[in-house]
């Protein structure tokens, strides 16, 4: 593995969409499993399992003839590998078993995992139910524009609370796999901008403190609970060395009611006796501790920060044996009573000074930009830290940017949360493409891209991630549907016949949205796809009905007259008992309910031959040979039945013409007919020598051929079995079964001639 | 994930997905082709199938549109193109299940790609072979897939290339259903957009330009969304290379003496329909050190796979302004512990 150089970062894994890399550490993103980076594009590297070729094998194993290939699947995030032979080398080389097997893989940074999946769910659940309220509306005068941006609000601000909680829960089913490390790393990242998010726009006014606090409490846990155990269960905890910048700490971070429990535990008691002043002041700090009015009126506020400033007052008066113990108390006074100097350089970092001053100072969010300035201006941000920048980022207006921190580690997060800054108008203003200069407007219109909306261009991109995991395919549709862009329409027109139907459902669901977008060529696709599905898993008539909803008549009358080919070879009705019930009233299938079997005048004009060639056999079997050979001949004379197929039927009649039995069956009538039958076919098809003609003949011949040397179990009624009773051979070929039946048939004719004459 | 044995006695040559991504097909010098089902229950590859196909090595297979069916073409060394079709009722593995709907023998010379065309354009295929002839079949009844006719043959090489010289071939379909049918071909060091006049011929629309050797693999990617269509070459001066094709429909009259620089005036038919296609190459990075024998693109046309001689895939992604960068690397060299 190729070690980096400082200044040489490797590209993360990474941008879906804004096009922007950025650098991570060898080691992966921060989470410390270790991580390879390719050496040449400088981005992670992963391997096939049981990859083939040795380490540091490479260069032998081109010389030796060897190339590899790859294809990614059409239709997922995966991919196969597998190693092919220089073309140009005519060496024969010995081949060893597992260069050809081939190599899968998942395409890294594409997540197709249940949880996952649940994820995106619940992520596009929240985005869909916000309907109208995810555009953003322009603020106009009027009490009911008033209200409606209100609601609004407050349909973004639930979401937005519905959105990090699906995050959290996302990351609590992550963390129960030990390979997820740097993953769940990556989502608590995200989850820290998102709560830095909500508690700037997605929170009530008077709800922000609390939301900042919880915010910086998630990201940066302080005080350590290590650290904090040690003080607290040490004898005299108040005695404690940090026990003061654990308890201000506390306080700083608006965890007031934890330092004010540390207090009652920390046996401050104990100085009643020895210093009943610092006692008392001790006393004053757990009382506002305790009465602090979160979340209540500014009058209140005001009361209680006086009594703070009262209590410091108090302090500063005093004097004692213990000035550390009395400065300590003070120091927290001063945060108490809203000091911001003293705020500010007690705080460890700037989220901490932001809180402490939202907390103490005055709650107001129109101070929060005054209030962030002043804790950055003494703390600096971590350069290194990609939430700590995000958030600054988002303190600073700065939301792509945050945006594309958070598209660094999960572009689907980034999309929907995109979505509710755009509804909730932090992204106005945001031109994503000024650089982006294409002559037409017109192609601009035609391109799902080339939008000036951060928002609508994540979201775009996401539904197409969607469409390539099966599972999320809906959700990318519903995405596109969804959309504004018309070019939208068009991509879900391109991925529709792509999205491999399980069942009768998913098909339904397809011609929805074909129906809802206007797209009927799509969903004649989606009937030609079902239809061939249905031939797969033997349903014919479902396959034909869908052809026939497909517009597709060819197929039709193809596989109609296949079921007719396949009646013939059989010389019985076929095997599937639907067909044969739309045929035949008299067949009832239990569980299948007659309309269901009612035919369109379509397939029922498509499947008349074959109910004649049904009818045949019936009468056959019945022994009503009469009128199962006025059926056979009306076949015969049917003016579209396929050449190739003639042969077949016409073999039908032999056991009449060759055996007489019975006698007399055959009218003169009928054998005028038949010899017109077989003038015609000669005449139009058999005796041409086109190119056309001769296949049809070799068509028919070996069909005809092929029924001829069927071996068929030993009750079978086929017409050779007749002919084979009276040890008479079938003609062996098309050629042969039309000279015997024209001969039978003409002394047939002489000899009803000379009955006639005599008679 | 763990690799599949296909168990052919030779090395492979192609592996083609099914429209779903459910179906493997593999095809090697052993003269076999091999199909894999996926089980989505345990997400293993099984045989479907494995049967000689051809009297030569078999190069490239393709997988039709699955509303004509389950279909494949292959294409050989032995200068035929067959057509296979799954026929349900024989049993895995018994050599039977893939029938044999036509054998095509146009090419005067060993096929080297072979690609049904997108379903819109009908039941239709692409071949190209060493006698540098683009040849298009059509099913003329999509129902009857024994019947294919050759609807077009065209040259695209002036002059067959010389046989003791090294040569390559590819091909593949624009995929997009709002888009004229067209398709790339690559022959030898050129590759060429060819798309149809007003009278239904084929023409060559435009070239790719600045390869520097043979071009071993071209890929059109799948345009979702996207105005322009996009394209991938690998090829053997060791560069993945990006092309943007534009489309426009002209309404000036074609000039006569001006050209511009990448339509080949020469090459497009006088009744052509005014539609120029531009060409930009927006991308060419030489990462695998070394030759590049495929390129291929993801669903959504947003991922390009290539894979060289570094026995590396290189996976690429678009970023907004269409700059290609690499986004991950698949080595099949096993860790040096």
């Amino acid at each position: 593995m190729a070690m980096l150089d400082e200044n040489e970062q490797p590209l993360k894994l990474m941008d879906e969409s804004f096009g922007f890399v950025e650098g991570i550490d060898e080691d992966g993103a921060g989470g410390g499993d270790e991580q390879e980076v390719d050496p040449v594009s400088k981005v992670l590297l992963t391997r096939f399992e049981e990859a083939p070729i040795p380490p540091e094998g490479v260069d032998n194993w081109t010389k030796s003839s060897r190339i590899l290939k790859f294809r990614l699947n059409p239709n997922g995030v995966d991919g196969v590998g597998f190693i092919s032979q220089n073309p140009h080398s005519d060496k024969r080389i010995k081949v060893y078993p597992q260069e050809t097997k081939i190599y899968t893989t998942k395409v890294p940074t594409f997540d197709d995992a249940d949880a996952y999946v649940e994820y995106v769910s619940n992520l596009y659940s929240i985005y869909d139910a916000l309907g109208e309220e995810k555009y953003y509306s322009v603020p106009t005068a009027g009490v009911i524009n008033r209200e409606a941006q209100r609601n609004q609000i407050n349909v973004l601000t639930k979401a937005m609370s519905l959105t990090i909680e699906e995050l959290q829960s996302y990351i609590d089913k992550k963390s129960t796999n030990a390979n997820s490390e740097i993953e769940v790393f990556e989502l608590e990242e995200i989850l820290a901008v998102l709560n830095c998010l909500r508690a700037l726009y997605f929170t009530p006014d008077n709800e922000i403190p609390r939301a900042l606090a919880q915010w910086i409490n998630m990201a940066d846990p302080q005080p350590d609970a290590e650290l904090a155990n040690g003080i607290m269960k040490s004898e005299i905890p108040y005695k404690h060395p940090l026990f003061w910048a654990f308890i201000t700490q506390l306080t700083l971070r608006g965890l007031y009611e934890t330092a004010s429990d540390a207090f009652k535990q920390s046996k401050f008691e104990e100085l009643h006796d020895d210093d009943e002043e610092l006692y008392n002041l001790i006393v004053d700090c757990l009382h506002l501790l305790e009465s602090y009015p979160e979340n209540s009126p500014q009058e209140i506020f005001k009361t209680w920060k006086s009594t703070a400033a009262k209590a410091l007052s108090n302090a500063s008066l005093r004097n004692t044996d213990n000035p550390m113990l009395l400065n300590n108390i003070r120091k927290l006074l001063q945060i108490l009573a809203g000091d911001q100097t003293a705020i500010v350089e007690q705080s460890t970092s700037w989220y901490e000074a932001l809180v402490g001053l939202v907390y103490y100072h005055i709650p107001s969010s129109e101070l929060l930009t005054d209030y962030f300035n002043s804790a950055v201006s003494s703390h600096k941000p971590d350069q290194t830290s990609i939430w700590e920048l995000a958030c600054v980022d988002i303190f600073e207006e700065s939301f792509l940017q945050a945006l594309r921190a958070i598209s660094s580690f999960s572009t689907a997060t980034s999309a929907y949360v995109s979505a509710l800054c755009e509804a909730r108008g932090l992204l106005k203003g945001y031109s994503f493409d000024d650089d982006f200069k294409v002559s037409s407007s017109l192609l601009i219109s035609q391109d799902l891209f080339s939008t000036t909306n951060p928002s609508e261009f994540l979201i775009h991109t996401h539904a197409l991630d969607c469409l390539t995991i099966h599972e999320l395919a809906p959700v990318g549709i519903g995405l596109l549907a969804s959309s504004r862009n018309p070019t939208a329409r068009s991509v879900i027109a391109e991925y529709l016949p792509r999205y491999e139907f399980q069942n009768n459902d998913d098909i339904e669901w397809a011609l929805t949205v074909c129906a809802s977008l206007k797209l009927p060529y799509i969903a004649h696709v989606i009937y030609r796809t079902a239809a061939q599905r249905s031939l797969a898993e033997g349903l014919l008539l479902e396959a034909l009905k869908l052809f026939a909803r497909a517009g597709e008549i060819e197929y039709v009358k193809h596989h109609c007259w296949l079921i007719f080919e396949n009646s013939l070879m059989r010389g019985e009705p076929i095997q599937d008992v639907i067909i044969n019930a739309t045929v035949d009233d008299s067949i009832s299938i239990e569980g299948v309910d007659r309309e269901s079997l009612e035919l369109t005048p379509l397939l029922r004009q498509t499947l008349a031959p074959y109910a004649i060639l049904y009818r045949f056999w019936n009468l056959k079997k019945e022994g009503s040979l009469r009128l199962a050979l006025k059926k056979l001949i009306s076949l015969l004379k049917f003016p579209y039945l396929p050449p190739r197929l003639f042969g077949l039927v016409l073999s039908q009649l032999l056991p009449f013409v060759i055996l007489l039995v019975p006698p007399k069956v055959l009218l003169k009538e009928d054998l005028l007919t038949v010899v017109k039958i077989l003038d015609k076919y000669e005449e139009d098809i058999f005796n041409k020598k086109d190119k056309k003609s001769i296949v049809l003949t070799q068509e028919c011949d070996e069909l005809y051929r092929a029924s001829i040397s069927q071996e068929f179990e030993n009750d079978s009624t086929y017409w050779t079995k007749y002919l084979d009773d009276a040890n008479v051979k079938p003609p062996h070929d098309l050629q042969t079964l039309l000279k015997v039946v024209r001969r039978n048939v003409a002394v047939e004719i002489g000899r009803a001639y000379l009955e006639d004459s005599y008679n | 994930m763990k690799p599949f044995a296909t168990n052919h006695e030779e090395l492979i040559h192609d592996v083609a997905y099914d429209f779903y991504g459910k179906q493997l097909a593999t095809c090697s010098s052993d003269q076999h082709i091999k199909v894999f089902d996926l089980d989505s229950t345990t997400n293993e590859w099984i045989l479907n199938d494995s049967w000689k196909a051809h009297d030569s090595s078999i190069v490239k297979l393709s997988w039709a549109a699955p509303e004509f069916g389950k279909i494949i073409a292959s294409v050989s060394y032995d200068k035929s193109v067959r057509i296979w079709e799954e026929d349900l009722d024989e049993p895995h593995g018994s050599g039977r299940r893939w029938k044999k709907l036509a054998t095509l023998h146009d090419s005067n010379g060993p096929l080297y790609d072979v690609a049904f065309a997108p379903s819109h354009l009908g039941l239709r295929l692409a071949t190209i072979g060493s006698d540098g002839v683009l040849r298009i079949y059509d099913a003329l009844e999509p129902a009857d897939l024994r019947s294919w006719t050759v609807t077009s043959e065209v040259s695209v090489l002036s002059i067959a290339p010389a046989n003791h010289l090294q040569s390559d071939f590819a091909l593949d379909w624009c995929k997009s259903r709002f888009s004229p049918e067209k398709l790339v071909v690559s022959a030898l060091d050129q590759a060429f957009v060819y798309n149809r006049d007003s009278n239904g011929k084929l023409v060559r629309a435009a070239t790719l330009p600045e390869h520097g050797g043979l071009i071993r693999s071209v890929s059109w990617a799948p345009s979702m969304g996207r105005y322009y269509q996009l394209l991938a070459t690998g090829c053997k001066d060791g560069k993945v290379r990006f092309f943007k094709l534009t489309e426009r429909l002209s309404t000036a009259p074609r000039p006569l003496n001006g050209k511009s620089p990448d339509v080949d005036e020469d090459m497009v038919d006088a009744d052509a329909p005014n539609v120029n296609i531009q060409v930009d190459l927006v991308g060419q990075h030489d990462d695998h050190h070394g030759e590049v024998w495929s390129v291929s693109w993801n669903l959504t046309g947003t991922i390009l796979s290539s894979s060289g001689d570094d026995g590396k895939v290189r996976l690429w992604k678009a970023s907004y302004n269409n700059e290609f960068q690499c986004l991950s690397v698949i080595s099949a060299e096993q860790k040096d512990v």
